[in-house]
């Protein structure tokens, strides 16, 4: 009776989780996890391995990306809501680039987002979807391409090198037997000076579009795709010819929620993996991550 | 046996001139004629101009080009005019990639004059550290004029 009573809490929980996820939520792209309205805080920890690398030049074609054959990031991340609509989540990468026996860790860059939800879902009104806003920033302080000591290998590349601000819209129907939604951002990357010269990287938007299911067991898939595109590179105030940058990419999320406060989540991303890609890299990344809200 | 060893000598005489033959004639030999401006360096299709157009430079790959391995090119520079410049200095050769902003290790690569020709060079220990389009940016002083010529070259 009594575990009767736990499997129709954890379903009940479920479909409100159900109903206040969001689009970008496990897309790679965005912030590593979102807290839902019944939480307060919440960690995670997320470990990805990511390899496959291949360059796609400006015309789309693939060829040799160097560096390392793989990259293996251990996420530490922690959320804190200020209020049942609104929370925030700080986010640090530590990752190791690994090139046949050699390999470098350092610190990637950390991360902090917030999210505020303007629309709540609700029962009375399925048609009307949750609606976030968010802002977001990248601490740009890893070594870069720009800043490598070792070109070569780039075992110690652990980032673009630029810091990074970030507002998004995202938009969910959590209340249908099949749930979707879409998130747009707009991504303003801060210009930073290598070598003498200044760096402007364009201005970024990426778009998400995601569809999830619920199966009975209190596991949910979860699978969509992104596109992000930058406008192209300015050095001292140049254009970089065809500098623009095109990626496609598509993610599958697997979700389990092990007990009211526990879920488990494993992820497949494949980087420029459809239509044209341009000045991008081809990788695929498998991660698997485990949050707890306390 | 003495038959046998006068051979080659025989041999060498049935196939020597005959001294009672005539020369063939000799097309006289026409004086060397220098082209305006002096000998030409690069060939009318050959080369790529720099940016303010104040020199010409050929690149050729001693090496095929790809990524990852140490490349060779032979570098030839040319006068504006495609003559052989009077004097090339400060030869710099910096591989770029426009499209991604970035360039690559340098730390290996060498730059030597032929010792023949005063207008052609070697490079050595070219490292592109990626496939994709690359721009190899050549920087001399030709004939007193620094300028910067862009030759595009791709990795696979």
């Amino acid at each position: 009776m009594r575990r009767r009573a736990l499997l129709a809490a954890l379903v009940a929980l479920a479909a409100a989780r159900e109903a206040h996820a969001c689009a970008s939520c496990g897309s790679g792209g965005d912030e590593p996890m979102v807290l839902y309205p019944n939480e307060h805080e919440k960690f995670y920890l997320g470990l990805a391995r990511t390899a496959g690398f291949q360059n796609v030049d400006r015309d789309g074609a693939l060829s040799t990306a160097g560096g390392p054959s793989r990259k293996e990031t251990a996420t530490f991340a922690f959320g804190h809501a200020f209020s049942p609509r609104t929370f925030a989540t700080l986010a640090a990468p530590f990752t190791r680039n690994v090139l046949g026996d050699d390999q470098r860790t350092a610190f990637a860059d950390p991360s902090l987002a917030a999210r505020h939800t303007v629309v709540m879902p609700s029962l009375a009104e399925p048609l009307i979807p949750q609606v976030q806003l968010g802002l977001g920033y990248k601490y740009g302080q890893a070594t870069s391409i720009h800043d490598s000591r070792l070109l070569k290998t780039q075992l110690d590349v652990f980032g673009n090198g630029f810091s990074e601000a970030k507002a998004a819209a995202d938009v969910w129907y959590g209340q249908t037997a099949v749930k979707f939604g879409a998130a747009h951002a707009v991504l303003v990357p801060l210009a930073r000076r290598f070598a003498g010269s200044t760096y402007a990287p364009g201005l970024g938007q990426r778009t998400t579009a995601s569809v999830s299911y619920a199966w009975p067991g209190m596991v949910k898939t979860t699978g969509g795709a992104n596109r992000e595109a930058r406008a192209p590179l300015r050095i001292d105030g140049d254009e970089q010819p065809d500098s623009a940058q095109v990626n496609n990419a598509l993610f599958l999320t697997g979700e389990w929620m092990v007990s009211p406060l526990d879920t488990a989540r494993v992820s497949f991303a494949r980087q420029a993996a459809f239509a044209r890609n341009r000045n991008t890299a081809r990788s695929n990344a498998v991660s698997f991550a485990y949050m707890k809200s306390i | 046996m003495k038959l046998a060893a006068l051979l080659p000598f025989l041999v060498l005489a049935a196939c020597g001139p005959s001294p009672k033959k005539k020369a063939p004639p000799v097309a006289p030999v026409a004086p060397h004629v220098e082209p305006a401006g002096g000998p030409v360096a690069l060939a009318e299709n050959e080369g790529v101009a720099s940016k303010n157009n104040s020199f010409l430079v050929r690149l050729r790959w001693l090496d095929e080009v790809t990524s990852e391995k140490y490349l060779r090119a032979e570098l030839t520079f040319a006068d504006a005019a495609r003559g052989i410049p009077a004097q090339v200095a400060g030869v710099a050769f910096e591989p770029w990639m426009p499209s991604m902003g970035h360039g690559t290790a340098v730390d290996d690569q060498t730059i030597a004059a032929s010792a023949t020709d005063a207008n052609v060079f070697t490079v050595g220990g070219i490292y592109l550290i990626m496939g994709g389009a690359w721009e190899m940016r050549v920087t001399a002083t030709v004939d007193g004029v620094t300028d910067t010529a862009a030759v595009a070259a791709r990795a696979p």
